[in-house]
Order: structure tokens, then C-alpha cells, then sequence
């Protein structure tokens, strides 16, 4: 039973600790619905759990089936079963998608990946996605419009067959017709592979498509009430207010944006002569 | 120069050389490391000119001169996988009405190598296009320079005129620096300039990464990304020296 255990984490972004004391756990064949308001946590969780380097942690742990995830390089998380669709994807100028596909394919594969294997999987999956296979032979979601890219995330989440899927904000931007591909490829990988999924959204529409079988709701950076599909259902028709009231809970305010972390965008020159890093 | 039945050239044979290419005719001329050598282009009407140019060993350098009249094009596809100093120099005249030209490169510059690039348009003739378009990857000490300017004058009327530099700085120790300028004496036209250096795409990486791909071969994927777009210009026996070469070099 794959199982994806996170224990008081804490995590800090810019030094500013977002996560305070974090304690969840998702497994194979669980839908978990991740709600809360903006800015209290959640995509900070996903991109902690994926190892982004800017989210700092600090204290806690994270587990797959019992193997320390914090002491594992990204890619190695990826290979050991976990997936982020990314909010917003990026756009890689010059990497064709196939050949990127191919590489993900086969650094996930212990067998030589044949191309006639690789052609037949994307072949499938792009059908899946309603995304046309020319598209492939672009550049990664160079040129994609904003669903092309959500509905891309999921077809690499089927070609690379997560143990535990995260989903962040998969149905934003999304019409109707393309939340619905989404749900349905979402549904299949979790009955036919029983993926576990870890799904943010803002949206019921996508929840009422695909039946979450858990939620979970963080409110000031700790996960504060899980409990069934009531949950999210209660929360898209009250709003947090009411946890507020009912748990005795002070919802902290997103914070504005410092001015000094407002960039200001310069059509000039560049002249850097050197790199950062 | 040296003429094949299908319109095409592979080399200079002179230092100065001064090629007109005739109304309504298509030439093809494949430039495989040259030193030191001026090549002057004259476009006639309706002409068009693929000229591409292949730096892959020591201590090139060229001069490159283009005037195009009504209808022509001069299009310069040019690849520096060379090891040593380099430079380019190439100045397209766009004379005359809907004449057309493009720069695109691909560089690679490593083990201290200094590289430096000039490159200039003057669209003098109305409905008048350029576009530059280049990318670099930067390593081991090397220094590159690119200068680009598209300058249009006040009577090209409805030109248009784009500049796009990339470059990744792969380590600490190389360099690189581009100027795309914009001359503009002429109101009605489009003029769009943009450039970027700097080192790998973090986010990109990330991203690559979160895909189960290993950093050195994600950190090749991007690299490789940047200079492969300029292969499929070049001629098959070409391509494959130039595939071998960036994979060799990143």
C-alpha cells in the first residue's frame, strides 16, 4: 500500500514560514481534496513534497512508504512515485516534447524503452487528452494556450504512472469540455492504477466530476480539518467562515505584496557578464 | 566560388569575392569555415539567396555585404561550433520594396574563447522586413559579443524589423553581452527587440527535473534546446556534424 505521510512540517519561503507544524497523510486508492484559503499553504505543501528549492525546510518530515523523501534529489522523488501538475507550467524554449516525454518515460523504466513503446503510450495518452500529436513535436508548451498546458501536465501524469499524483489547481483556465477530459483522466488513473491523489482547487465543478474521497483544509499553514466529501461541499456553499466560528480559528489575511517585491519590467539592453550562481 | 548545376556553392576561393545573383534566380551557398574572406551579395528582383555559414574549426572570420532589391531575399543561417577566436561581420542593405532578410545563429563558445558578432540591417526601400534571431550557450572563460542593429530610415515605410539574443551562462567564468538596437526614422513600421542572459532557467530545471530526469542531462536537454534549432537549416551531412558537435560540446 503506497502511503505519503507528512509530519509536522515546517517550511519557510523567503524567510517567511508558511507551513507551521503541517501533519497529513494520503494514500493509494484516496482522492484528497486540499482546500484553504490563499496564501495560508497549499501549493507551498506540494512544491515542499516535490522539492522545490526556494521552499526551505525547516523542521518535519515527509515519507513515501516509509523512505525519507527530504533526503531525496528531485528527480529521484519523481522516480520513487511522485508527480506535481504545476500551476503554471512552464514554457521550455527549444526542448521538444517528445524527446522530453521520452527521457521522463525512460528514466522511469528500468527496460530500454523502445520507440515504437514510447510512439504507442504517447499515441494513447494524447488521445486521452484530446491533445493533438503534432503538438508534440514542438517545443514543451512553447506556444500551448493555458488549458493545452493543464491538459499536457496530465498526460505526463499518465505516462509516468504516479504512486501519488498532486494536482495543483489543475482545472484553472480550463472550459468545460477540457475539465471534463481532465476529470475523466483523472478517474481512470485512479481506477485502473490507483494512484493517490492530492488535488487543489477553488472549484466544486471539478470535485463534483471526480468524487474526492477525503478533504483536507489548511488554514494558517497547518491542515486544521479532514473529513469526508462534506467538507468541500460545505466550504463551496459557506465559504471558511464557518470554521472559523466552529473550530475557534483567527484566519490570518494573504498579505499584500510588499512594494519591493514588485518587479518593474525594463525593455532594455542586457548586458550581465556574469552569472549569479 | 565554386558553381555546381543546382545553384549551389561551397566555397570561397578568393578573399574578396563579389557574387550578383540574377533576376529571379535561387542560389544556395554552403560556407564551411572561412578565414579572413569579404563576400560581397547583389540581389537582383525577385531573387532569393540561402547562404549558410559553418564555423567548426579555428580562426574564422568573414565579412558579409548584402544589397537586396524589389522582392528579394537574403537569408544567413549561421552555426559557430568553432574552437578559437571568431568574428562576423554582416550588413544587409534592404534597397529597395519588399525586400527581406534573416540572421539566425546558434554559438557555442567555450575554453576561453572570444567570439564577436556584428550584425546590421538598413531598410531603406517601403514594406522592407528583417528579422535576427540568435542563441548562445557560454562556458570555460569564453566572451561573446553581439551587436545588432536594424535601423530604419524615414521613407520604409510599412517595415517591419524584429531582434531576438538568448544566451545561458553556463558557469561562473564566461561571459556574454548583446546589444540589439533599434534605429527608428520612419513612423509607420512594426520594430519589436528583446534579449536574455543569464544562467539556466531555474524553473526550468525544476520542472525537468520533477520529471525524473537528472540534472546533468536535464541541464543538456536546455542546452540543447537553445542551439538545435538551427540544424535543420543546414544540409543533411551538415546536420549531422552539427548534432554531433553540440551534443559533444554541452
Amino acid at each position: 500500500m503506497d502511503v505519503l505521510e507528512i509530519k509536522d512540517l515546517h517550511v519557510t519561503v523567503e524567510n517567511k514560514e508558511i507551513l507551521k507544524g503541517l501533519n497529513l497523510t494520503i494514500q493509494k486508492g484516496e482522492k484528497v481534496a486540499l482546500l484553504g484559503p490563499n496564501g495560508h499553504g497549499k501549493s507551498t505543501l506540494l512544491n515542499a513534497i516535490m522539492g522545490n528549492s526556494r521552499y526551505k525546510i525547516t523542521k518535519g518530515k515527509i515519507l513515501l512508504n516509509g523512505e525519507n523523501v527530504l533526503e531525496m534529489k528531485v528527480d529521484e522523488r519523481s522516480r520513487k512515485g511522485l508527480f506535481l501538475a504545476f500551476q503554471n507550467p512552464v514554457e521550455i524554449p527549444g526542448v521538444i516534447s517528445a524527446d522530453f516525454y521520452k527521457s521522463a518515460i525512460q528514466e522511469h523504466s528500468e527496460k530500454r524503452v523502445s520507440l515504437y513503446q514510447f510512439y504507442k503510450v504517447l499515441d494513447d495518452a494524447s488521445k486521452e487528452v484530446k491533445i493533438p500529436f503534432e503538438m508534440f513535436n514542438r517545443p514543451l508548451n512553447d506556444g500551448f494556450s493555458g488549458g493545452e498546458k493543464k491538459r499536457n501536465e496530465i498526460l505526463q501524469m499518465m505516462l509516468l504512472n504516479p504512486k501519488i499524483a498532486m494536482l495543483d489547481e489543475i482545472d484553472s483556465g480550463l472550459d468545460v469540455d477540457a475539465i471534463n477530459t481532465v476529470s475523466e483522466c483523472i478517474n481512470k488513473q485512479f481506477n485502473e492504477k490507483g494512484t493517490g491523489f492530492l488535488i487543489i482547487s477553488h472549484y466544486a465543478r471539478l470535485f463534483e466530476l471526480i468524487k474526492p474521497t477525503r478533504s483536507a483544509v489548511i488554514i494558517n499553514g497547518k491542515v486544521v480539518l479532514e473529513g469526508g466529501p462534506e467538507v468541500y461541499k460545505r466550504i463551496d456553499k459557506e465559504g471558511y467562515e464557518w470554521i472559523k466560528d466552529e473550530f475557534n480559528i483567527s484566519i490570518e489575511n494573504e498579505n499584500e505584496k510588499a512594494m519591493n517585491q514588485v518587479s518593474i519590467g525594463v525593455c532594455a539592453t542586457k548586458e550581465i557578464i556574469k552569472n549569479e550562481k | 566560388m565554386k558553381s555546381n548545376p543546382n545553384n549551389f556553392i561551397s566555397f570561397l576561393n578568393e578573399k574578396e569575392q563579389t557574387l550578383n545573383i540574377k533576376k529571379g534566380e535561387v542560389l544556395n551557398i554552403n560556407l564551411v569555415d572561412i578565414f579572413d574572406a569579404n563576400l560581397d551579395i547583389f540581389l537582383q528582383e525577385n531573387s532569393v539567396c540561402n547562404l549558410r555559414i559553418f564555423y567548426k574549426n579555428e580562426k574564422n572570420s568573414l565579412v558579409l555585404h548584402g544589397n537586396l532589391t524589389k522582392n528579394s531575399a537574403l537569408n544567413i543561417y549561421f552555426a559557430d561550433f568553432s574552437s578559437g577566436d571568431s568574428t562576423l561581420s554582416s550588413n544587409v542593405i534592404l534597397l529597395d520594396e519588399n525586400a527581406k532578410s534573416s540572421f539566425k545563429f546558434s554559438s557555442l563558445t567555450k575554453n576561453e574563447d572570444h567570439k564577436k558578432y556584428s550584425i546590421s540591417f538598413s531598410h531603406i526601400g517601403g514594406k522592407t522586413v528583417s528579422e535576427l534571431e540568435g542563441y548562445s550557450v557560454n562556458m570555460d572563460s569564453s566572451r561573446l559579443k553581439v551587436e545588432g542593429v536594424s535601423h530604419i530610415e524615414k521613407d520604409s515605410i510599412k517595415s517591419k524589423a524584429s531582434q531576438k539574443i538568448r544566451s545561458i551562462l553556463f558557469d561562473e567564468t564566461s561571459s556574454a553581452i548583446a546589444n540589439p538596437i533599434l534605429k527608428i526614422d520612419c513612423d509607420d513600421i512594426e520594430a519589436n527587440h528583446a534579449c536574455a542572459i543569464g544562467s539556466l532557467n531555474d524553473d526550468h530545471l525544476f520542472y525537468l527535473l520533477s520529471r525524473g530526469i537528472p540534472l546533468n542531462d536535464a541541464k543538456k536537454l536546455i542546452t540543447y534546446g537553445y542551439l538545435n534549432p538551427i540544424v535543420h537549416y543546414f544540409d543533411e551531412d551538415d546536420q549531422k556534424e552539427l548534432k554531433e558537435l553540440i551534443e559533444g560540446g554541452i
